[in-house]
């Protein structure tokens, strides 16, 4: 329960004495749509909605609870309200708004409040309700367990290493050779000095080079210097990929893995696209992170404190003053590049947006040539490109303008140490040499600087993808064997629905008391409009939810309390929009029983009627189906599926619109499979040509989660109720139709 | 289909909240709501009149335009979408912070002031080819900007941190 304002408390205390609070929430809106903060408090009395502005309280509405009728959420569009029917007047009244924010609170309250009216328990307070963070004490976004802004960074990072904990030799290797690498890479500029200040100068007074002998020696050891520093480099970025790819094929084999067995509901909540994102955007951003940015990151601050100790004791006055630009250059760096990096954002975006106009555009071309509308694609062409036109000149000119400024002021850096340096060398206290080489290190101090300006956004960035890659490894499957859940080898088929609720809001039943009772062997049918529930009857049946309220009963045991791997050998379902996967006829039908001989699957879709049209291909059983099984018919693709579930040999067979969307003859092709597929065993069908169910032996009629009625046929259509009247509607559509044609 | 014209229909509000129609040949209509048919491409014209029956909601008509009822029923008629469609409008983007990766934003919008927070830029920042922006912060609250170049400039500069 929300924490009631304090002025809230004291009215209630003065107003209604003895009437404790037991519900109470704060919504975020006003009923005209406005921000504002409004209280609903449920006492064990009444119901009340208040407002407190500079800490006036206003009691906006009340009743007593005996009172309510009904009390119900309606969605809106980005917000809900809250309706009450009230028993005394009978009408309707609107009392409190609330945003999509607080939708679930909502929900749940209306609930209590409804349990409360009713003498009803009230319910748990669901993980999915906003909390408040310990830390910030901001709201917790509503299916986040964490404060996304307080998630602490440093905890992800382990964890992504923890990955890598079992290539920790490889992590040695790489560390050691960038440590080499850097001493090699440090070395070549002081070589510099040693050519000027002492192989390259001649003796004052004699003029004899009398280092002259180390020359070649000194070549030699500034080759070994470059080459060193090329080859453990080489050696080092080899292996952080390799760790790095090595890492991230495990993070990603973890995810998918846990997708795999994650609930249906988890995939109802998030789109497609967002959970593509996760497996290849995110875990991709991984990669770069641990491949690219870490082993930057690392050498940067070796090369950093070692580059910035030689400057310092090549000569520490003079590196006071080169500090000057350097600092200068990371705050135009940091400040004023970053502006530059928007129009490179917007370049960016606008030629994302026009690839997907062209893309959109040649994937749709017979639609284009069907309509003729190449005038109107060209025009809307012509304008994306002119927008990608005008982001890329917009860049140009920026990027001409910040550009110079910013090799100015690295240029700034190296006229300092001429404009310095040679005061000194005038004044002896350093060597040309040493202003050389000071030049060298100079140039190579400026990369790390940037590098580690820039890299800690992109760490930053590459860490909240990995959070991402995490919520989804640690989101918990809903639907898991229970810890007494029980073996049964063979099915018979018994099927009991009782008293079952059941959404996929629970606040929001679409199933409601539902009763079914399916004897093993049996076939029934269920029947009714679109949307009003059949589906999800099947879905609670496969178990890919489980229910809300009441109990699913196989064989008189709880769906829940039968172990989830033999449930899904048993049961089957052929779909209406039948998926099939990438890949040959063969593999698909197998898919069903990866162990099956190829006996077993021309057997299979020989009884499914597949096996004619399969003998007809050029490549026979081999024959690609493409993506989704588009290079197939829907006929021929729902017999696959039908050859798919008998090779499966289930005992509880599920047809889900099996036969619509195919023409007479494929249908009586597909019917006629169907009758090889249910024999002996328990089938549960839903149609909406109800003259196919005919031969069901029972028919339950579903309208709005709800069993009105069930019956043969033949039963339901003396009774003339819902059914009756089903029929009466198609029989017309079917007689318009044959007028029609 | 049935265009509802101005004086031909006249929207009461009952004490309760509810909005009643009542149509020029005398049809009471209870429980009144307005739908926009294009929300984004079109606010305030083509807005679809329903009301709820026992089973589901059912079009009495269309408004094409509400120009010409009088200003009274226009205030009714816009008070009522406004209560209908919360997706608030940004008017003025005061700062937009990113911790941890996270975008805090503070706007200004045509319902008030309000902060949230954003991440995931590619997935909940959305450009449609009608100029209007639609972004969907971590709560699924969802909030427009009908054109970036009608915001303050400060606005625009703040803007651009979470354009992609």
């Amino acid at each position: 329960m929300e924490s009631v304002h304090s002025k809230i408390k004291e009215y209630l205390e003065k107003e209604y004495p003895g009437e404790p609070v037991i519900i109470a929430e704060k919504t975020d809106i006003t009923l005209s749509g406005d921000y504002d903060e409004e209280w609903l408090i449920v006492s064990e009395k009444r119901l009340s909605v208040f407002s407190v502005n500079n800490n006036v309280v206003k009691q906006l509405f009340t009743t007593e609870l005996s009172k309510i009728k009904k009390i119900q959420p309606i969605s809106l569009i980005g917000s809900g309200i809250v309706e009450i029917e009230s028993a005394s007047d009978g009408h309707i009244y609107k009392i409190i708004a609330y945003s999509q924010a607080k939708d679930v609170a909502f929900s749940q309250m209306i609930e209590d409040t409804r349990n409360l009216i009713e003498g009803k328990p009230l319910t748990k307070k669901q993980d999915t309700v906003n909390t408040v963070c310990e830390k910030c004490g901001k709201t917790i976004p509503q299916n986040l367990n964490k404060c996304p802004k307080c998630v602490n960074k440093s905890k992800t990072l382990m964890r992504i290493l923890n990955f890598s904990k079992p290539h920790i030799r490889l992590a040695i290797y790489i560390f050691i050779l960038m440590i080499t690498g850097s001493i090699f890479g440090l070395a070549t500029p002081y070589m510099s000095k040693l050519f000027i200040d002492y192989i390259l100068k001649p003796d004052r007074i004699t003029g004899i080079y009398q280092y002259a002998g180390y020359l070649p020696w000194a070549v030699l050891a500034l080759l070994l210097g470059y080459s060193g520093q090329l080859f453990f480099g080489a050696i080092q970025e080899r292996l952080s990929g390799i760790m790095g790819y090595r890492t991230v094929y495990d993070v990603r084999a973890a995810i998918y893995e846990k997708l795999q067995t994650l609930s249906l509901s988890f995939f109802d909540k998030h789109q497609t696209g967002a959970i593509l994102a996760r497996v290849n955007q995110d875990t991709s951003e991984l990669q770069r992170l641990l491949v690219d940015f870490m082993p930057i990151t690392l050498e940067s601050i070796i090369m950093f404190f070692g580059v910035g100790i030689f400057l310092f004791v090549l000569n520490w006055q003079l590196t006071c003053f080169v500090l000057i630009p350097v600092f200068l250059t990371a705050l135009f760096l940091k400040y004023v590049f970053r502006r530059v990096w928007i129009y490179f954002h917007k370049f960016f975006h606008s030629r994302a947006r026009l690839s997907a106009l062209v893309n959109d555009s040649i994937s749709g071309m017979r639609v284009i040539k069907a309509f003729g509308t190449e005038t109107n694609e060209i025009e809307k062409f012509d304008k994306k490109s002119g927008i990608y036109r005008d982001t890329g000149i917009e860049l140009t000119k920026k990027w001409s303008m910040y550009h110079p400024v910013f090799h100015f002021l690295i240029l700034c850096g190296t006229i300092m140490v001429w404009l310095i340096g040679g005061k000194f060398v005038i004044a002896g206290k350093m060597s040309v040499g040493s202003v050389v080489a000071y030049s060298g290190y100079l140039a190579m101090f400026y990369r790390p600087v940037f590098t580690l300006i820039r890299i800690v956004e992109m760490i930053t960035n590459a860490l909240t993808a990995a959070e991402r890659v995490f919520d989804v490894i640690d989101t918990k499957p809903l639907i898991t064997d229970s810890a007494d859940a029980v073996s049964i080898p063979r099915i018979n088929g018994e099927i009991v629905f009782k008293n079952v609720d059941f959404g996929y809001n629970k606040f929001k039943p679409i199933i409601k008391e539902l009763n079914i009772n399916v004897p093993a062997g049996n076939m029934i049918g269920l029947v009714g409009k679109s949307g009003s529930g059949k589906s999800t009857i099947i879905n609670l049946l496969c178990r890919l939810y489980d229910a809300d309220k009441g109990e699913i009963l196989i064989d008189g045991i709880n769906v829940t309390k039968i172990k989830y791997e033999d449930l899904r050998k048993q049961v089957a379902v052929v779909l209406q929009d039948t998926f099939l996967f990438n890949g040959t006829i063969y593999e698909n039908i197998l898919y069903a029983k990866p162990d099956a001989t190829k006996d077993e699957v021309i057997e299979a879709a020989f009884l499914a009627n597949a096996h004619e049209f399969i003998i007809t291909k050029p490549d026979g059983y081999d024959t690609e189906v493409g993506e989704r099984g588009n290079r197939l018919s829907v006929g021929e693709r729902q017999r696959v599926s039908i050859a798919r579930a008998i090779l499966r040999n289930p005992r509880i067979l599920i047809l889900d619109e099996a036969t619509s969307s195919v023409d007479a003859f494929t249908e009586k092709k597909i019917q006629d499979a169907m009758m090889h597929l249910v024999k002996g065993r328990s089938v549960v069908a839903i149609a909406h040509r109800l003259a196919t169910l005919r031969h069901c032996n029972t028919l339950f009629v579903i309208e709005n989660g709800k069993c009105v009625e069930s019956g043969t046929h033949e039963e339901l259509l003396l009774k003339q109720g819902v059914f009756y009247n089903l029929v009466k509607i198609q029989e017309e559509i079917s007689k318009m139709k044959a007028i029609e044609r | 289909m049935n265009y509802i014209l101005p004086g031909k229909a006249n929207f009461e509000k009952k004490h309760s909240g509810m909005l009643i129609m009542t149509a020029d040949d005398g049809k009471l209509y209870e429980r009144v709501f307005f739908t926009y048919l294009f929300p984004f491409s079109y606010p305030g014209s083509y807005i679809s009149v329903s009301y709820i029956t026992d089973t589901a909601p059912e079009e009495i008509g269309i408004i094409k335009e509400i120009h010409g009822f009088s200003v009274e029923q226009r205030k009714l008629i816009e008070s009522e979408i406004k209560s209908r469609y919360f997706i608030p409008e940004i008017t003025d983007i005061k700062k937009i912070l990113v911790v941890s990766g996270i975008y805090e934003c503070n706007v200004v919008t045509d319902r008030g002031e309000k902060t949230f927070l954003l991440t995931n830029l590619g997935e909940n920042v959305y450009s449609k080819d009608d100029g209007n922006i639609i972004i969907t912060d971590m709560e699924h609250c969802r909030y427009r900007i009908v054109s970036v170049k009608r915001l303050p400039v400060k606005a625009q500069w703040e803007f651009d941190k979470i354009l992609i």
